[in-house]
């Protein structure tokens, strides 16, 4: 056996150096492109779903369309009480819409920005989508709306509904709009910091439709929604910001009727208000689900109907954090002073400044401030 | 020999860094943009639940979409499907409630409660492995409403069909809007 000359082992061949070359290029080319951070956005695209109660408000979302009088008093309530740097978007049907909200709210007319969309709609604005955080800075915030609308089979203004994500995403090139394929309102999902509150409504809705069961309905709207689920099961049928509101720092405000009935002032409500043990039984389950998930629960007076869908409630607002302090945009209603000022006292002891928003020519529509608006952007 | 063969391979290596960018870079950049990847759902077509053993599920006779017109007037005909799926025998006890609500006020936030316009109940005895329907019919079906049928066993209840009782609303009655 003979031994290859020393300088024939070492002697590189034109492929070897190909090889090498090749090798090295690649690898310097998947370095500069995750420094660049292409490949974090390819795993995560989307954050968390943004909190009622952590950060600064920077963008909001309302919609109107004609003849919507209701919304108006508390657009202009509204606008003149928020910050001037929150960027407010109006979404509307057409200009006519839009020009009779600019007549509408006034002297803060200048804030709104319109987004036209030409097909029907409601002026609820909260229920259309959930805005999740971007992934990273500078990257979209993602509208996440629902696999469908409930009851737009049969409701125009609510299949029209079905498209505002999107046309939110076409006008505005920092957001962008997904599917779920879950069943919801956005008003079903209520979020803070580490969780997010489900109604009844929309566990009823997805279990055996869109999921085996609620184990499966859990993974489903953690990895959605990257929070963690607490299920209200027994809880008024209603949405949860009517019933609940996150407080921050591991701390949620329930309605409780039983603190209101001493405190209500006479007022015609559909069916008279409901005062009844099971009612109040629901409202309860929702204090006792929150405290089970270790949150700190402080019980505030609400008032529900008999016809399920009407409530006096003091939670149904908007919070905004800035300078280091909390805001609470908060409901009051017309001839109820005396609830009004305990609500009001409830959240000031929360640390909370309070800025009542008169709800009076809304809130039997089932709804008030709080499922008006929409939130796309905190920081 | 050495510099030859660093001056190939450095032209190797540029080469590959420019190709790797130029294909690279736009893919994962763009990824930004592209929707985020939501885990699949896929809708369940015949919901149903599990007592005693037996798997009890609701499909509407004709036709059987999920997203079904049904005509107002006309009641509807569905079927409730039991398969004892254990190994003995066993017996399901169940409730079926339909419900109603219409969108009577077009600025309301949400529709109403629903309200219950039929009810009945039904019993299933069922060797291991053995599969039996009921067929039922519900009293004629109101206009224009969303109508929803509830199916209980035990403890556990579940929207078991979701669909509107009416043909979609007119184009006539449909509102135009002009965008500028």
């Amino acid at each position: 056996m003979t031994c290859a000359p020393a300088h024939r082992v070492l002697s590189p061949s034109p492929r070897s150096s190909a090889i090498l070359g090749i090798c090295v290029g690649v690898a310097a080319a998947v370095a500069v492109i995750s420094l660049n951070g292409g490949r974090v956005a390819t795993i995560q695209a989307h954050g968390p779903m943004i909190s009622e109660c952590d950060g600064r408000i920077r963008s909001i979302v309302i919609q109107y369309v004609r003849g919507a009088d209701f919304a108006t008093p508390i657009y202009r309530q509204l606008l003149l009480a928020l910050p001037a740097d929150v960027h407010v978007y109006a979404v509307c049907p057409d200009q006519n819409s839009f020009n009779e909200l600019r007549g509408a709210v006034g002297i803060s007319a200048g804030r709104l920005e319109p987004i036209l969309t030409g097909h029907p709609m409601t002026a609820w604005s909260r229920d259309r989508w959930i805005a999740l955080s971007p992934a990273r800075f500078q990257a979209p915030v993602t509208l996440l709306a629902p696999s469908a609308e409930n009851g737009a089979e049969i409701w125009e203004q609510r299949q029209g509904d079905e498209r505002i994500a999107d046309d939110l995403s076409h006008a505005l090139p920092a957001l962008r709009a997904d599917r779920s394929g879950l069943f919801f309102d956005g008003g079903d999902l209520l979020a803070d910091s580490q969780s997010v509150f489900v109604s009844p409504a929309a566990i009823r809705r997805n279990i055996q439709h869109t999921c085996q069961d609620r184990a499966e309905l859990a993974r489903l709207l953690s990895e959605q929604l990257q929070r963690h689920p607490i299920f209200l099961s027994d809880a008024p049928d209603h949405h949860v910001g009517m019933y609940l509101m996150a407080a921050g720092e591991g701390r949620v405000v329930v309605g409780d009727p039983s603190l209101a009935k001493p405190l209500l002032a006479p007022i015609e409500l559909p069916g008279g208000p409901d005062f009844s043990a099971s009612t109040q039984a629901r409202f309860d389950s929702v204090a006792a689900a929150a405290a089970a998930a270790g949150y700190r629960v402080t019980r505030i007076p609400c008032i529900p109907s008999s016809d399920g869908k009407t409530f006096i409630t003091y939670v149904n607002g908007l919070i905004d954090q800035r300078d280091g302090c909390r805001v609470i945009y908060m409901p009051v209603f017309e001839g109820q002073d005396r609830l009004n000022v305990a609500a009001q006292t409830i959240w000031q002891n929360l640390g909370y400044r309070v800025a009542p928003i008169d709800v009076s020519s809304a809130f039997r529509y089932f709804g008030t401030l709080h499922c008006l608006v929409n939130v796309i952007k905190k920081t | 020999m050495l510099r030859q063969h660093f001056h190939s391979t450095l032209i190797w290596a540029v080469g590959s860094f420019g190709v790797s960018l130029a294909l690279g870079l736009p893919l994962t950049s763009d990824a930004v943009n592209q929707p985020p990847a939501m885990p699949w759902v896929q809708l369940i077509r015949s919901p149903g639940l599990t007592e005693n053993g037996i798997n009890l599920t609701v499909e509407t006779v004709s036709p059987t979409t999920r997203q079904s017109v049904q005509t107002p007037g006309d009641p509807l005909t569905f079927l409730v499907r039991a398969h004892n799926g254990s190994n003995a025998a066993a017996t399901a006890d169940f409730t079926l409630q339909l419900t109603s609500a219409a969108a009577s006020r077009p600025f309301a936030r949400t529709m109403p409660v629903p309200t219950e316009i039929w009810a009945d109940s039904g019993s299933f005895n069922l060797n291991p492995g053995e599969t039996k329907t009921l067929h039922f019919t519900t009293g004629a079906l109101p206009p224009g409403r969303m109508i929803e049928v509830n199916l209980r066993a035990g403890q556990t209840q579940i929207a078991a069909l979701s669909l509107p009782s009416e043909a979609f609303f007119s184009s006539t009655t449909r509102p135009t809007y002009a965008l500028p």
